[in-house]
């Protein structure tokens, strides 16, 4: 077999080595070399063969000549000059879909993460923003009036959570409970009967359990709001008003002017269960 | 070269058959033995090289193709087709086919079988180097383009070159040195 004879001869590897800088004694790479060199001639090739495709490279070229028409312009491909790489759509569509997906996993995580949070917790406002859409993408009257009365007891159950850590309690997280009850009403009042009974009286029952927890979150053994909980103070009478509305018999304060003698304790302040009342639950909203 | 090459490919966008047949002239013997060095078989590198001038054709007549360096732009699709070959044919056992071999001493058996596993484990430390090192010696050291070429064909800053070249050799030492004081074969 003979040697092809067109190989590059490079004497002592001069031409490569003037780039290269050894680390090192040089023996280790004189092995190098050495092996490389096995390498360096290869076996001759048929000249038949090498005709043969030669005359098949150029019958292709003719070909490509006589079947495609010259190009009337180029195709524009500046951008992909200036970013050095052309994206292949399956791999745009692949990444694009992986970022959404990471996206949606992320929001939906942040999302189910923040519904523990407290007021003035930087979780705090995406919580309430998912309140807001979840409200929002209710239709239904009885499905609006179940979330507004269940973001009442939570906005209720974060206050308290908050007087018992010695926290001041924000008047947002009132004002909003207080407008968690109206809306509830008046969702309650596009109810018919029977399903708008029930509502008022799952009012009634909530107002009287979040009055208990709110009487519990206070740091005066009389059980009176200090003016220093003026939120806890809205809620309560928020809850009161709810009762109220819902067909509770309004408390001694509300019939009859608190005067020196009326003090705390017993049932005051408090509305009663709809259990015993001789009147039917009033109309909310009137 | 350049001027040639550019004028070559001037000519070679209007499919005018004596530069293309100028251009296979000039390159084929080189990606010939781009082809035996890296594959080690004869059949594939002739493959290799017709494939090659055929991507060639095709990218020519799309619009697209080297713009200037036109032999890196054929060393660069070879090295692409000697890969895909590799990939292919890495689990394939390993065959001792002397009749592709270039050795000195072609009568004697014992010699050819040395030559070859000798042959065997350089291509094998050719395998081990990363893609750009590998052609940074396939390009520089066995066929000698400069270091404006070798960038075009890896499609990297002239820079580069000298660190992947450096990183290569010493890679090259890595993979080589423990089997070489084990089995020197070398005369």
């Amino acid at each position: 077999m003979s040697l092809q004879g067109d190989a590059p001869e490079l004497e002592d590897h001069k031409a490569f080595l003037e780039d290269f800088s050894p680390d090192g004694e040089g023996e280790a790479y004189q092995t190098v070399f050495r092996t490389l060199d096995r390498l360096r001639a290869v076996p001759a090739r048929d000249p038949q063969a090498k005709a043969a495709q030669r005359s098949a490279f150029l019958a292709q070229a003719q070909s490509f000549k006589e079947a495609v028409s010259p190009r009337r312009g180029r195709r524009l491909k500046g951008w992909t000059e200036t970013v050095h790489k052309e994206r292949s759509p399956m791999k745009v569509l692949l990444r694009t879909g992986l970022a959404l997906t990471v996206a949606l996993v992320g929001t939906v995580t942040t999302a189910l993460a923040s519904q523990d949070s407290l007021p003035q917790q930087a979780l705090y406002p995406v919580k309430l923003i998912t309140e807001d859409l979840r409200l929002a993408m209710t239709s239904e009257p009885q499905q609006e009036f179940d979330l507004l009365v269940g973001f009442a007891g939570e906005r209720t159950h974060e206050m308290a959570t908050l007087a018992q850590g010695g926290q001041d309690v924000p008047l947002d997280v009132a004002l909003r409970l207080e407008q968690h009850l109206r809306l509830a009403l008046q969702e309650a009042s596009r109810l018919q009967n029977p399903e708008l009974n029930l509502a008022l009286e799952r009012i009634l029952l909530m107002a009287q359990a979040e009055l208990q927890i709110l009487k519990g979150a206070q740091p005066q053994p009389d059980g009176n709001f200090s003016t220093g909980a003026p939120a806890l103070q809205m809620a309560e009478q928020s809850w009161t008003q709810a009762a109220i509305d819902a067909g509770a018999p309004p408390p001694p304060e509300t019939c009859c002017p608190a005067g020196p003698g009326a003090g705390p304790g017993g049932n005051e302040g408090q509305p009663q269960p709809p259990g015993g009342e001789p009147h039917g639950p009033a109309q909310p909203g009137g | 070269m350049d001027d040639v090459e550019r004028s070559w490919l001037a000519r070679a966008r209007r499919f005018d058959p004596r530069a293309l047949g100028e251009i296979y002239d000039a390159f084929n013997p080189a990606l010939f033995r781009y082809g035996c060095r890296l594959l080690g078989d004869t059949h594939a590198s002739e493959d290799l090289v017709s494939e090659t001038f055929y991507r060639l054709l095709v990218a020519l007549r799309s619009g697209g193709g080297p713009q200037r360096y036109l032999r890196a732009y054929l060393f660069r699709v070879a090295h692409n087709l000697a890969m895909d070959r590799h990939r292919k044919d890495r689990f394939t056992a390993l065959d001792l086919d002397l009749s592709d071999l270039q050795l000195a001493a072609p009568d004697d058996p014992s010699l050819q079988a040395e030559e070859s596993l000798l042959q065997s484990r350089a291509r094998s430390a050719l395998w081990q180097l990363t893609s750009d090192q590998r052609q940074v010696i396939l390009l520089k050291y066995y066929e000698g383009l400069d270091n404006d070429e070798v960038a075009a064909a890896l499609d990297k800053p002239v820079g580069a070159v000298k660190a992947l070249q450096h990183r290569a050799v010493n890679a090259l030492r890595r993979i080589l040195s423990p089997a070489e004081h084990q089995t020197e074969l070398t005369p």
